[in-house]
Formats: structure tokens, sequence, C-alpha cells
């Protein structure tokens, strides 16, 4: 036996397992995947061949991986708690890996989404991109930022009754900035005649380290009271 | 590492119902303390209080090293608990579990020692078997496997025979008796008679 005391070691294994236990089973990846696509279907079929001007789009881009992102993510504490293993974890598992092995993976399922959705919503809304590399990047801090409040706030809400309710309500007041200023750069990449807003894009960056900071001291409070 | 647990005037009350009052006393290192008691007399919520797992409607526990209070984020490093509502999980193998939570509490677990732990505690799997096939008492030996992976110093069993055939309360027994051996606290709920006498002190919850 070698001792590994490693948190870098630890935030690997949770987030092997995590990918290990999901690729079996398929948990979350399903829940995401079919919400988004009924969402962008239904509102495919509604407006034809209707051309929406940029703000409706990037609203409504977000608004479907926020949605999507709020029928899925919270099963990275969910599933623990339904199946029993919560307490095995808290048991044997330190607080800090747990929390990014769970963000990471929730990072990544959001990013697998996002690579499911965004070719789907141009082809079926016929949009068109003139800031590509730009997108990337806000795709990436949004990304981010809803990924660590909805691992910390499913991490709250495992012994309450009123999971999938209280999971919105909570993750919504803190997402709404991000969100927003998400939708604004968004914007900016869906239209022709406008430039990137590199500072806006920063303050979003900003914005997930004070998420992930505030989160990664509030978490020891969760996992060990 | 030696601690000392202190458990001081512990109340513990469910709506009107109260368990028990103001008990209090000391479990030192390397003693096998045993809980016992009727059906509903709290031995499980006992044994959850100590481990600071739930919390009692009034009283202290602390925990010592060399009369130096512990927190519990440092006190979780050295615990262990084999108890009914901690699960594994179902979608990996037998390996690819105790791999996992050995290797969260800080140990790499190499193949051979794998091969060990599922021998000691006499639970033979198929490679690549997932563990949502097994039985609950093959579940179990799986807990006890992962209970001597994890080389704690305190171990906090909960009807650690529930669901074992006759060979694994010997398998209890053995661990218990090389656990003691190893110097390491045991504090062990149970209603079994023939466990109780493994202990060096008895509590008895009415």
């Amino acid at each position: 036996m070698q001792i590994q005391s490693s948190t870098l070691h630890k935030i690997n294994l949770i987030l092997q397992k995590e990918l290990k236990t999901e690729f079996r089973s398929h948990y979350a990846i399903s829940a995401l995947l079919m919400f988004s696509l009924t969402t962008l279907s239904v509102i495919s079929m509604s407006i034809g061949n209707q051309q929406l001007d940029a703000k409706f789009l990037a609203i409504l881009f977000w608004i479907i991986l926020f949605f999507s992102a709020m029928a899925g993510l919270s099963r990275v504490f969910l599933q623990e708690q339904v199946s029993g293993t919560i307490h095995t974890l808290r048991a044997y598992g330190t607080s800090q890996p747990v929390l990014f092995g769970k963000f990471i993976y929730n990072f990544l399922l959001l990013n697998v989404l996002t690579l499911f959705l965004l070719p789907l919503f141009i082809i079926l809304l016929n949009v068109e991109i003139y800031h590509p590399f730009f997108l990337l990047l806000i795709l990436l801090a949004g990304n981010a930022g809803i990924a660590i409040v909805t691992t910390l706030t499913a991490s709250m809400i495992i012994y309450t009754q009123s999971q999938t309710s209280l999971f919105t309500i909570l993750s919504f007041p803190i997402i709404l900035p991000l969100f927003l200023l998400c939708i604004q750069l968004t914007e900016t990449t869906f239209n022709p005649n406008s430039f990137t807003m590199q500072r806006q894009l920063l303050f979003v960056g900003a914005y997930d380290m004070v998420l992930i900071g505030v989160a990664s001291i509030l978490f020891d409070y969760i996992w060990y009271d | 590492m030696n601690i000392d647990i202190v458990f001081t005037n512990i109340t513990k009350t469910f709506h009107t119902t109260s368990l028990y009052n103001n008990l209090s006393g000391k479990i030192t290192s390397g003693s096998c303390t045993c809980i016992t008691g009727n059906n509903g007399s709290g031995k499980s919520t006992f044994l959850k209080i100590i481990a600071s797992n739930v919390k009692p409607s009034s009283g202290t526990i602390s925990y010592l090293q060399m009369e130096k209070e512990v927190s519990i984020a440092e006190i979780r490093a050295h615990t262990a608990f084999v108890m009914p509502e901690m699960q594994l999980y179902d979608a990996l193998t037998a390996e690819e579990n105790l791999k996992f939570f050995a290797g969260i509490t800080g140990i790499d677990l190499s193949d051979s020692s794998i091969a060990n732990l599922l021998e000691t505690v006499q639970l033979s799997t198929s490679p690549n078997q997932q563990i949502k096939n097994f039985s609950t008492g093959m579940k179990q030996r799986l807990k006890l496997a992962l209970l001597v992976a994890a080389d704690k110093s305190v171990w906090f069993l909960d009807e650690p025979s529930s669901n074992l055939d006759e060979s694994g309360h010997q398998l209890i027994q053995r661990l218990i008796q090389n656990a003691c051996k190893e110097n390491r606290t045991v504090l062990l709920a149970t209603n079994d008679p023939s466990e109780v006498n493994y202990a060096d002190s008895v509590i008895y919850l009415t």
C-alpha cells in the first residue's frame, strides 16, 4: 500500500468515479440531452422560417442551457443520496476533493451538452456566428459558473423535501448576474456589426473565481456539519 | 493515532420521546466498547453521536489526543465505519469500489492488496462484475473489506454482522480481535450476544 495524499489525486479519483458511473448508468446525460433537444425542437417548430434578432437568439440559447442544467446537474449529489452512497462518501472522503471532483464533472457534462446543443441551435434557428473564438470563451466561462453554483446548491438540498424546486430557486439568484452577462456577450457574437466585449468577459471570469472561492469555503461547513 | 473519546451529559430527544438523559463516559484508545440494548433503545443513534455524525440534543463529545482536543475534520481522517445506511456504488465492481474509497482516504491499493482483502473477507467475484448483482451479505463483506483497507485507528461498527452467514459472524469476530491486537479503538452497536463477549466494556441502553 502506497500513501498518496495529494488533493489533486483525490479530485481525479472522484472525477473518474463520476465518469465511470455516468458512462455505465447514463443518469445525468440523458436528462440533459433530452431536455435540451425537446426544448429546442419546440422553439424551432414554433418559430418556423422566421429570422430572429441576435439578442433574442442569445436569450433563447442561454435559457435552454440554464434549464437543461437545472434538469440534470443536481444529480451529482441527489443520486448519491438516493442510493445511500453519500454516507460512505462522507465517511471516507474529504470536502475539497469531493467538491472539485464533482464541479469538474458537472463542467464537463455542461460542455458536452453545449457541444450537442450549439450545432443544432445553429442549424435549426439559422444562426450565424461572427466571433467563434469569443463565443467559445463565453461558453466556457458561463458553463464554469453554472457548474460551480449547481454543484454547491445540489450538496445543500440533498436532505430537504422539495429538492428539485429548491435547487432551481437557490441556484437562480446566484447564476442571474452571470446569466445576464453571458446573454449580452453571446449577442455580440451573433451580430455582424458588434465588437467583442473583452472587459465583460473578464468580469465573467472574475465572477467565476469568486463563486469557486466562496463554494470552497462554504462546502467545508456543508460536508462536516 | 491514540484517541480517547469523552462524552459528557449526552441527551437525545426525538420530538417528545427521550432516548437517554445525561450519559457521560470515556472510551479509551485501543479499547473495544459494545453498545447494546433493546430495539429502539438508540444504539445506532448513540454510535452516530459518538462519531459526530448526529448531533445530540444536548451534551458534548470531545476527541482527545494526548489530552489535547482534536477537531471533527481531523478525527474523520482516522475513523472508519460500517453502517447499514452506508452503500457502495452499484455501477462499479468490487475492486473499483475498494480502489476508489481507499484512494480518497489517501491509500493507493495495488491489485494484489485488493485480492488479499477480498480473500480476507471471503468474497469471490468475477472480474468486471458490477456489485449491483451482489447479495446483501456480499455487499456487507465488501464494506468489511473497505474497513480493513482504510486502515483507520477508530472503528464505528453498527450491526456489522447483519445479513451475514455463520462464516460471516466468525469473520467479524476475527476482525475485531485483530483490531484489538493492533490497538485500534472499536465501538460496536449490536444485539448479538456473542459479539458483546469481545468487548472490554459494555454500554447497555434501556
